[in-house]
């Protein structure tokens, strides 16, 4: 049998980089791609891909594995066959490059001790599993056996060699082979290029002028989220930090959102191609690439002007966006400081609230204050908080965010905190029914400082603010001093709460416990 | 090779000839196929079974032996019935379709989705609209007549709802155009948007597939749309619907129309919720379908059957479309209060305002604490009364209207906290109730102050009380000064109010109605209004009951007797505790004011409070859809006390779920608990003791 060269594929992404690699790499040879089922919807051209691959073998990823248990042996059984049919021998392939071998075919190839190349899932992946491991949550099974056989980090010892983009990895990688899909396409002849763009359904670039445009994940379809949050997160990320950009939505070729709806005035670009061709895509490039946690950004985030990336923190605390943008607007009227400390917030939230997130320009009274901001921290570190607040100063200003409500600024023997602290409750409410998937309920976030100056301002600050893709408004008004002194009362009496909560829960743990 | 039973010679025989033996094979199948290969053999015998049931041994579905009605159903036990049954996720059974053309949906219980636990029971609240006597039934029997015309006539049995209505007109005279616009409006007026289908319909059309719509049915293409346009859905290409095209999916006509009509080479899927019309018939036919489960019959058998037919299916309904869409499962605590107590806060809400306009109340007091959601559901609902939230406890009222309680006073303080299960000292006894300065005075009685108040000396403590009774009036007289200011501000400018409590006894209210009128002789009369009035002793307090004293919303020594022994009887009188948590609060509870006026509260319960949250959340969200639906047609707010009480019943016929869920639930069982220790019980706690 004549040898020939395998590409395991699930995505558009892994689809790019076979067409590249088998092209720049292995253009004489015999190469045949093992394609998912999955992506026959989105890329329904994929026969066109005919020029780079002899051999197109579909398979079906949800194969039986009636065997839950041992999906090792299901996946054995289940290739075999797939082989058997195509008349192919794997034993016959000189070289097989499985992208995003944590999956049913690398267990495959792994139980069977059959070599082969391992191709990181996205950029980046090879030196950072834990975003892998993390979507895996929700299949334990198929979580076990990836761990068992070490193909998340490509340290089983039948794997003959790696590929990824080094400079997308949290660190340098040893024996990896460099492989910049957004490069390698630039290496390809027009012909290529335009065959590639193709099969991705890009025929023409996109005319239309946008200044930024959204990388979207499939985060409902992989379980990470519902499906309302997806919309919910995607609703607030345009109304905070591109409010008055007209963007762009790039849905992964997975997501199954519907944008057009959620935002009727953005564009979105419906053709399922992977990211790394967008920068080709574009006649007038726009300035902005922006992501929660897309790794497409690390391939090409360094095409635009700028990126903005919020993150894997981000994406599990989102629903904090607004404590965080009021904390920020009031921190602006009260103060000119530019560096603010931060303890327990969400990690690169603060400086990209305040790099895209409208806040307005702050005034020009004090200027030498130190400001600090706390979220959650947990219970071992709150003795950090307690010293922050005995060492501040009189013009010193801490905002509590208090995202997950806890209260770790309280504790029974330090009800004297509350004479210098100012409540501020965020009122919210719904402008329209139609997609709409926040809540309404309010929510409060508390400043402390000494300077009885600095809590009037705090006191008489008040804020009007239309999300308009989220449908809610947004308002916090002035008070005066006695629904001030209300305000305390009740958020002491709920703090005291929480705390009581707190011990009760631990007690009721140690109790089992013993 | 498969071969399908629908629309066959036998099909008809066999299943179609009979309604009930039609439902419970639909059923069975439903329920033995999913996810696994049918088992024909099976099949048949059961319809065989049901056939010997209905047809030959003549028996209706009341008596039939597989029928929940006669054994009493309970509620689904093992979690969130939300739970009970997974559907897959909206965006995961809008991916499966999207290897399709073109995408038909189904219309009701699919797309579009009605609070009734029966279709045809809308017909209910059409014939209130029409003014027409046992309308539903005269419906019900037009449209069978029409179809039966129908098929001597053409052949087939498919009408339009304008032959159904030329039948209701022979028997009433209404006009038919009035008729089938009544009917039409009322449909619109129920119908709601499947918030999970929404999300699929929206996810296809925006992959850019071909959506129809496809639907045997007797309302025309044109009210279809209209139905579609009001729930929001947009983009369709066409309607399909067998009074149109004179032919249908259960019969397999429609799919051959929609084939023909769609063209070759396209690939078709249907959408619908019927086993045997969307898909049997859609298979055999040569398109392929999904199974969406209709959400009534996923919820139906954990529905209580004996509520009246309009509150009973109207609540089913609700409850049903909520808990089964498929969109969200649901917390165990909020569904706790969505569906055994949201009705019965919606009822007694519903019962006080009525109360307040006949006796021309001014301001509903709700008393602290149960009147926290009450007052919450009651302002939902109605703007024409204020109302305002009361602190006010059975410890304060024991104080404050001592003159009127010295029975109530006595055995609370002596008789129920000797035979309760926290043991407690005179002292902390004395103290509880703002009487300490009665400690030193035991000892004269021979009682020391730290032993443990128990049975053997209830009588000894008694004399000790009765024999102080002077002091004790005058300590409390001179604190209810303060109760007087509070209530003064209260009922300002108010020539009646009401007083609203929970139970059981009444004192409370009563307790307010005495101070109000006897004790401070204000300008205001106090309407006394209770959910359930309920008493050990026989006579506790039926005078008051039949005087109009006291009036209570589900049951009393006086009316619907048989809850009150229910409710008394079993579980060894723990429901009221069960019943409690609909109606408990996120604060502590109120026990009065100290020497300078300001208000005391017992220590917070704080480990009950989320799952008081979340039980507010679910019967919070029961009442504002039970609001919206009934917003046309508020006459179906008028909830009997017993439809009220039922869902309640339902859940405590088997504990399970209680106890599973609610056994860390912190409960004061006696009032005036000791203050120094504060060793509440915990609802496993009491049921252990209990012996449950």
């Amino acid at each position: 049998m004549e040898s020939y060269n395998l590409y395991h594929v699930l995505s558009t992404y892994h689809l790019l980089f076979s067409a590249e690699y088998s092209r720049l790499k292995h253009k004489e040879e015999r190469n045949i791609l093992l394609v998912s089922n999955t992506l026959l919807v989105p890329v329904p051209n994929i026969l066109k891909l005919k020029d780079y691959f002899s051999e197109i073998v579909v398979f079906n990823y949800f194969f039986p594995r009636d065997r839950v248990d041992d999906i090792s042996a299901c996946s054995r059984e289940y290739f075999d066959d797939i082989f058997c049919k195509a008349r192919l021998d794997i034993r016959d392939a000189k070289e097989i490059y499985v992208c995003n071998p944590s999956d049913y075919f690398g267990v495959y190839l792994a139980s069977n001790k059959i070599p082969f190349t391992f191709v990181e899932d996205a950029a980046g992946l090879v030196s950072n599993p834990t975003l892998l491991q993390l979507v895996h949550d929700n299949y334990p099974v198929k979580k076990y056996y990836c761990s068992y056989y070490n193909l998340y980090d490509a340290t089983n010892s039948i794997i003959k060699g790696v590929i990824g983009n080094k400079n997308a990895q949290l660190y340098d990688v040893p024996h990896l082979e460099h492989f910049d899909v957004v490069h390698a396409f630039e290496l390809l002849d027009e012909n290529d290029q335009q065959s590639i763009r193709s099969v991705f359904g890009v025929n023409n670039c996109i005319e239309s002028e946008v200044d930024a445009v959204i990388l979207t994940e499939h985060l409902a379809n992989q379980d990470l989220m519902s499906y309302e949050e997806q919309m919910n997160i995607y609703q607030i990320m345009k109304d905070f930090f591109l409010a008055k950009s007209r963007i762009g939505i790039k849905p992964h070729p997975n997501d199954l959102c519907y944008y057009e709806e959620l935002f009727p005035d953005q564009m979105v670009i419906r053709m399922k191609f992977p990211s790394e061709i967008l920068p080709s895509v574009f006649s007038i490039k726009p300035r902005l690439i922006a992501t929660i946690t897309s790794t497409g950004i690390k391939n090409i985030g360094d095409v635009f002007e700028d990126k903005l990336i919020l993150g894997l923190d981000y994406r599990n605390h989102y629903i904090s966006t607004l404590r965080y943008y009021v904390a920020l607007c009031i921190i602006a009227s009260i103060s000119n400081e530019c560096e603010y400390e931060e303890l327990g917030t969400v990690a690169e939230l603060v400086p990209n609230l305040r790099k895209y997130g409208d806040i307005p320009i702050g005034s020009q009274l004090k200027t030498q204050e130190r400001i600090i901001i706390i979220d959650s921290v947990d219970e071992d570190e709150r003795n950090g908080v307690f010293e922050i607040i005995e060492t501040v100063k009189e013009d010193d200003v801490i905002v509590f965010i208090n995202g997950n409500e806890r209260f770790c600024f309280y504790d029974y023997d330090r009800k004297e905190i509350w004479d210098d602290i100012i409540p501020v409750t965020i009122n919210k409410s719904q402008l329209r029914n139609e997609d709409f998937y926040s809540d309404t309920e309010t929510e409060t976030i508390y400043f402390y400082t000494k300077s009885s100056g600095i809590r009037r301002d705090i006191e008489m600050y008040s804020l009007e603010k239309n999300l308009e893709y989220t449908g809610m408004k947004v308002t916090v008004y002035e008070n005066s001093e006695q629904e001030q002194r209300i305000k305390v009362l009740e958020g002491l009496l709920a703090a005291t709460e929480k705390r009581l909560l707190y011990y009760i829960e631990k007690e009721n743990a140690n109790k089992d416990q013993q | 090779m498969h071969i399908s039973f629908a629309g066959t010679t036998l099909h008809k025989l066999f299943v179609e000839k009979n309604e009930y033996v039609e439902r419970e094979y639909e059923n069975y199948i439903r329920v033995n196929s999913e996810g696994s290969k049918r088992k024909r053999l099976m099949e048949w015998l059961f319809l065989m079974r049901v056939n010997l049931a209905y047809l030959i041994l003549n028996r209706n579905s009341k008596k039939h032996p597989l029928n929940n009605e006669v054994r009493g159903k309970l509620p689904y036990l093992d979690g969130p019935e939300s739970e009970s049954y997974i559907r897959p996720r909206e965006i995961h059974f809008a991916h499966s379709l999207l290897k399709y053309d073109v995408v038909s949906f189904d219309v009701f219980d699919t797309l579009v989705l009605r609070p009734f636990a029966k279709p045809s029971d809308l017909f209910i609240v059409v014939g209130n609209r029409l003014g027409i006597l046992d309308f539903a039934d005269i419906r019900i029997n037009a449209e069978k007549r029409a179809r039966e015309i129908a098929k001597v006539k053409k052949g087939n049995t498919e009408v339009t709802i304008y032959d159904i209505y030329e039948q209701v007109r022979r028997k009433t005279g209404i006009d038919i155009q009035y008729g089938v616009e009544t009917e039409l409006n009322t449909e619109l007026d129920f119908c709601l948007a499947n918030p999970y289908m929404k999300h699929v319909w929206r996810i296809v059309r925006n992959q850019e597939k071909r959506i129809i719509v496809t639907s045997d049915m007797y309302l025309t293409g044109d009210m279809i749309k209209k139905i579609l346009d009001k729930c929001g859905y947009f983009g369709y290409e066409n309607v399909y619907v067998s009074c149109d095209w004179d032919c249908s999916k259960r019969e397999g006509g429609l799919y051959k129309a929609i084939k023909h009509d769609i063209g070759k080479g396209c690939s078709i899927v249907h959408v619908g919720d019927n086993q045997v019309v969307d898909k049997d018939s859609a298979i055999k036919n040569g398109i392929e379908s999904r199974l969406y489960l209709n959400c009534h019959e996923l919820g139906n058998k954990y529905r209580p059957d004996d509520m009246s037919a309009l509150v009973g299916s109207f609540y089913s309904g609700i409850v049903n479309i909520h808990l089964h869409n498929g969109l969200n499962t649901f917390d165990p605590y909020y569904e706790y209060g969505f569906i055994y107590g949201g009705l019965y806060v919606v009822g007694f809400c519903s019962w006080i305002h009525e109360k307040a306009i006949e006796k021309g109340v001014k301001k509903i007091l709700f008393l602290s604490r149960d009147g926290y959601i009450y007052q919450k559901v009651f302002d939902l609902f109605f703007d024409d009364v204020p109302s305002e939230y009361v602190y006010w406890s059975r410890i304060a009222n024991i104080k404050y209207a001592i003159e009127t309680q010295r029975n109530n006073f006595l055995k609370n303080i002596a008789e129920y906290k000797a035979t309760g299960v926290v043991p407690v000292t005179y002292e902390e006894v004395l103290a509880s109730v703002s009487l300490s300065g009665l400690v030193t005075k035991l000892k004269e009685y021979g009682i020391r102050y730290q032993s443990i108040l128990t049975p053997q000396n209830i009588k000894r403590f008694e004399d000790f009380l009765i024999d102080n009774w002077g002091y004790i009036l005058e300590e409390y007289n001179r604190q209810s000064e303060k109760a007087k200011d509070y209530f003064e501000g209260i009922v300002s400018g108010c020539d009646v109010v009401a007083a609203v409590d929970v139970g059981w006894r009444g004192t409370g209210p009563l307790g307010i109605k005495y101070l109000i009128e006897d004790k401070w002789k204000f300008d205001c009369t106090v309407e006394a209004l209770v959910a359930g009035s309920l008493t050990v002793e026989r006579a506790a307090n039926v005078n008051e009951i039949m005087n109009g004293k006291l009036e209570a919303y589900m049951f009393s020594r006086t009316t619907n007797t048989d809850l009150l022994d229910n409710h008394l009887k079993t579980n060894k009188n723990t429901n009221c505790i069960y019943f409690e948590l609909f109606s408990q609060a996120q604060a502590p509870s109120f026990s009065g004011w100290d020497s300078e006026g300001e208000m005391l509260f017992d220590i917070p319960e704080v480990e009950n409070y989320e799952m008081i949250n979340k039980i507010h959340d679910g019967i919070m969200d029961f009442a504002s859809r039970y609001k919206d639906f009934s917003d046309k047609d508020t006459y179906l707010r008028m909830i009997s006390g017993r439809d009220a009480y039922i869902p309640f019943s339902m859940i405590i016929r088997n504990l399970t779920y209680i106890k599973k869920y609610f056994k860390g639930f912190s409960f004061a069982r006696n009032i005036s608990g000791s203050i120094n220790e504060q060793s509440i019980e915990t609802i496993e706690e009491i049921m252990i003791k209990t012996g449950i």
